[in-house]
């Protein structure tokens, strides 16, 4: 249920993407690059903490779980990168779906602060080299580029590109997911559980149905993380890392799509520019999280609902 | 035959018994009334029927199935859906999301339907939609289509409670005291409605306070008081009864 | 058993602080049902604030007067810090959604934490050794150093005194009743505010005894070191049943003695996620607590 003025937006919003890195030097590509993957993995924590209304403050371990799973299957067991996407994307499902069946009927800080120990715990496995494959506190490097054939995208350019790419299959996916019956449960249970449930919504079952979704795409996020840094290392998903991508939502606007780009881009991409002023930023940056609650409680750019079809106010 | 049975249901809260054995039995097109003093476990009884609650004893029969201890959405998918006491809206949503919800067991999406959108959705996603137009016409609600749910007055909260309900096409609707806080004009128009719904087929039980009303429309009427029923019968019979005259009405004269 | 011994006297040691940083987790979700991520840096900014306290005053001062007036000194100003955190992140957002109060404590927790770094650098730092006497006990094989001797004393002291206050006092009942329902209290005439300030005043006080307890028994402080303690502090309070007063000191004790049990007989490069898998397993199954009690919708 596009309008044409939203179409015109994201149509200069992506075009404007696309031709950003000719006018950036290869660190601001870089930035931006990571800009990319960051908002893929915090549009999709916003599946689960936004629409749904889960407060999932873990979510840097599906992210993690597809970085390493195409870095292991790579490094240690020689895949090429290609094939070890499928990979990425449904063991992240997996894992999704085993750690929060057990756990989506608590109440919302109880299963904060569940999250954050499972994330705590998924940290200190790939710190202690579970398995002898996670190369421990260091973690793995010098994973290969990926080879689409013979062509083989090494270059920073081709990794934004990549990148974009991701975030594009994103935004369509979460554009479906918003005009689609499971879409609009996820909002239901979260404004009223009871309510839902009584009105026919098998809310446990689009609990873990939100988490799966969301999992899959951070998953798929974290391979081109791999990707980016031919590495990976158990700091980059540890749960200060979620702490980041949880507050990007609720900054941005919860399960407002232009909200949780610009969230990432004030919590991510501005730090960045201010980089000087090293360690500074971050203490100016607890203020701004302060004033923009206080003064917007609802994010910098809130959802609005009510998109419904015309033909349901006409004659 | 009897569309919904009730046979000795019992509900325990931590030593207090909110439903004592309770037995009735409702058939199929008829309103029927639940009334008692505050108190008496009446909203309990929903609960049960509903799923929200599982009843330490007894059984809950609809249509030939034993139902007792379902989940409520397995429940309202079988056909029989609600409205709450104290309304129950997603507040932030426009009124036709509201009611679009009520379509959420009926519109065949499956899964993927969220990720993939096939030629399949949108011939299933017109249909439901044009559900919900139909609802809201029936409410007298289509301009309200596009404004937020919370915002609007209690009486239109009310319809639209009403009319989310109804876009399940259940066969038996449950009013929790639905004229709460309605005026005497939207009180007339409820009767009015809930008339319109039962001549569409569907069965109604209703729990209400306003005497004028429950006499008005129902068909038969249990009284509870203390989780008991103490009367049964035709609303002329109560009126007249003095068990329900002394529990009940006298009662209730005192409040007012 | 020695070993059994030991790791116990060390687990209560740790388990005493961990309860004394709890309170603060609890008191302030019991009354505001907020997570305030900002204690566990307030707690660390304390740590630093004794050192500072301690560097400038030692020699000038006796050992025991120094003590004292570290802690007293450190106290006052933490509590003030509590105070301020709490009429600066917390008030403005008493009516809006929850979720933008974690936010907002999570933003007041980046302040100090990066605040601490600013002010004292990113390396860690080092309590002096003479603070308190490197006395140790001997007992049977067991062996107990006078620090420890003086955490379980005072920790024990300051929550049977704040079990008294909550329990026998007309604020700590105000206290009580908030937390079970603040419209209501404020219907009967208590002042709300006034609660709410007093519980972050002595949340913060008992954060500031476990950070100085924490540079004194373990020496070296840091400037994030408020995530980690707050979050096994934090954890404490749950197992014991969050909002439950009790609770966390029982909560606090039981960590302490699980995570010095694992780390004596298992291995310490686990202990951190054993405790969470322990916080996982109680989620799961008993997700208020030890001492929690249910609380039902009301539909």
């Amino acid at each position: 249920m596009m309008n044409t003025k939203n179409v015109l937006y994201y149509g200069i919003f992506l075009a404007s993407l696309i031709i950003l890195p000719f006018f950036l030097n290869s660190d601001w590509v870089s930035v931006m690059t990571t800009f990319l993957i960051y908002s893929v993995v915090s549009l999709s924590q916003d599946i689960v903490l936004g629409r749904a209304g889960m407060f999932d403050m873990g979510h840097a371990i599906f992210f993690g779980l597809g970085a390493y799973s195409t870095a292991i299957l790579n490094m240690v067991y020689g895949w090429p990168i290609l094939a070890t996407v499928p990979v990425a994307i449904i063991l992240p499902i997996i894992a999704s779906v085993l750690l929060a069946a057990p756990i989506i009927h608590l109440r919302g800080d109880y299963l904060l602060v569940t999250t954050i120990g499972f994330n705590i715990v998924f940290t200190q496995a790939l710190k202690n080299n579970v398995f002898g494959i996670t190369g421990g506190p260091n973690g793995i490097f010098g994973v290969e580029p990926l080879k689409i054939f013979n062509f083989s995208l090494s270059s920073q350019m081709s990794i934004y590109y990549l990148a974009f790419f991701i975030l594009l299959l994103t935004l369509i996916t979460i554009h479906n997911l918003e005009t689609s019956k499971p879409g609009r449960a996820l909002h239901y249970l979260n404004l009223d559980s009871l309510a839902s449930e009584c009105i026919g919504i098998n809310t446990r079952f689009y609990r873990l149905y939100a988490f799966a979704l969301s999992a899959a795409l951070a998953g798929l996020a974290g391979v081109v993380f791999t990707l980016q840094f031919s590495a990976v290392s158990p700091g980059a998903f540890n749960f200060i890392q979620s702490v980041l991508f949880f507050t990007i939502v609720l900054v941005g606007g919860p399960s407002s799509i232009p909200g949780v780009l610009l969230g990432t881009f004030f919590m991510f991409v501005v730090p960045e520019m201010f980089r000087q002023f090293a360690e500074a930023r971050y203490l100016v940056f607890g203020v701004a999280m302060i004033l923009i609650m206080i003064w917007r409680p609802k994010g910098i750019w809130p959802v609005k609902f009510g998109k419904i079809p015309s033909y349901l106010t006409k004659e | 035959m009897a569309l919904l049975e009730l046979d000795n249901v019992t509900k325990i809260f931590g030593g207090l018994v909110a439903v004592d054995s309770l037995s009735i039995s409702i058939d199929k097109g008829m309103i029927y009334g639940i009334i008692g003093p505050n108190g008496a476990g009446k909203t309990t009884v929903f609960n049960c029927i509903t799923g929200v609650y599982k009843p330490e004893k007894g059984k809950i029969i609809f249509k030939d199935k034993d139902i007792t201890g379902f989940s409520s959405h397995k429940i309202a998918n079988m056909g029989i859906t609600r409205t709450f006491q104290t309304i129950r809206l997603f507040n932030e949503m426009s009124v036709a999301e509201n009611i679009m919800s009520g379509r959420h067991f009926k519109s065949k999406q499956k899964w993927w339907h969220g990720v993939i959108h096939t030629p399949f959705y949108y011939k299933d996603e017109r249909e439901n939609w044009v559900k919900v137009k139909e609802y809201m016409g029936l409410f007298g609600l289509t301009h309200l289509a596009k404004m937020t749910a919370g915002s609007q007055p209690y009486g239109i909260q009310r319809k639209i409670e009403m009319a989310r309900a109804l876009a399940t096409e259940p066969e038996l609707l449950i009013l929790d005291e639905p004229a709460a806080g309605l005026n005497d004009k939207e009180r007339l128009e409820l009767v009015d409605t809930i008339e319109r719904i039962r001549d569409m087929g569907v069965t109604i039980l209703l729990i209400e306070h306003n005497m004028d009303l429950v006499m008005n429309i129902t068909e038969y009427i249990s009284v509870l008081n203390f989780g008991k029923k103490i009367a049964e019968g035709k609303p002329e019979d109560i009126q007249n009864n003095p068990v329900v005259i002394e529990a009940y009405l006298g009662k209730e004269d005192e409040d007012e | 058993m020695e070993i059994f011994f030991q790791q116990l006297v060390n687990g209560l040691t740790i388990g005493s602080i961990y309860a004394l940083v709890a309170l603060g987790y609890t008191m302030v979700y019991g009354v505001l049902k907020l997570i305030n991520f900002a204690h566990g840096d307030l707690v660390a900014l304390s740590a630093y604030i004794g050192l500072v306290i301690i560097m400038q005053l030692m020699g000038a001062l006796s050992p025991t007067i120094l003590i004292i007036a570290t802690f007293i000194i450190t106290i006052i100003i933490t509590a003030i810090g509590g105070v301020v955190l709490e009429r600066a992140a917390y008030k403005p957002l008493r009516k809006a959604p929850r979720l933008s109060a974690v936010v907002s404590a999570l933003g007041a927790s980046m302040i100090i934490e990066n605040g601490i770094m600013l002010i004292w650098g990113p390396m860690p730092r080092i309590f002096p050794a003479s603070v308190v006497p490197n006395t140790n006990y001997n007992i049977h094989g067991v062996y107990i150093s006078l620090m420890q001797v003086l955490v379980l004393i005072i920790s024990f002291i300051l929550m049977v005194a704040l079990y008294l206050f909550v329990n026998r006092t007309k604020l700590g009942t105000a206290m009580r009743a908030c937390a079970i329902d603040q419209d209501a209290a404020r219907l009967m005439g208590i002042n709300v505010d006034k609660v709410i300030v007093t519980t972050f005043v002595i949340g913060s006080a008992l954060g500031a005894v476990g950070g100085l307890f924490i540079g004194m028994y373990y020496r070296g402080i840091y400037f994030n070191m408020g995530w980690i303690y707050g979050l096994n502090a934090f954890v404490a309070a749950i197992i014991g049943g969050i909002g439950n007063i009790p609770g966390a000191m029982l909560g606090g004790m039981l960590l302490g003695i699980f995570n010095a049990f694992i780390a004596g007989y298992v291995s310490s490069s686990w202990s951190l996620a054993l405790t969470y898998v322990l916080l996982i397993v109680i989620m799961i199954f008993r997700p208020t607590g030890i001492l929690g009690e249910r609380v039902a919708e009301k539909v």
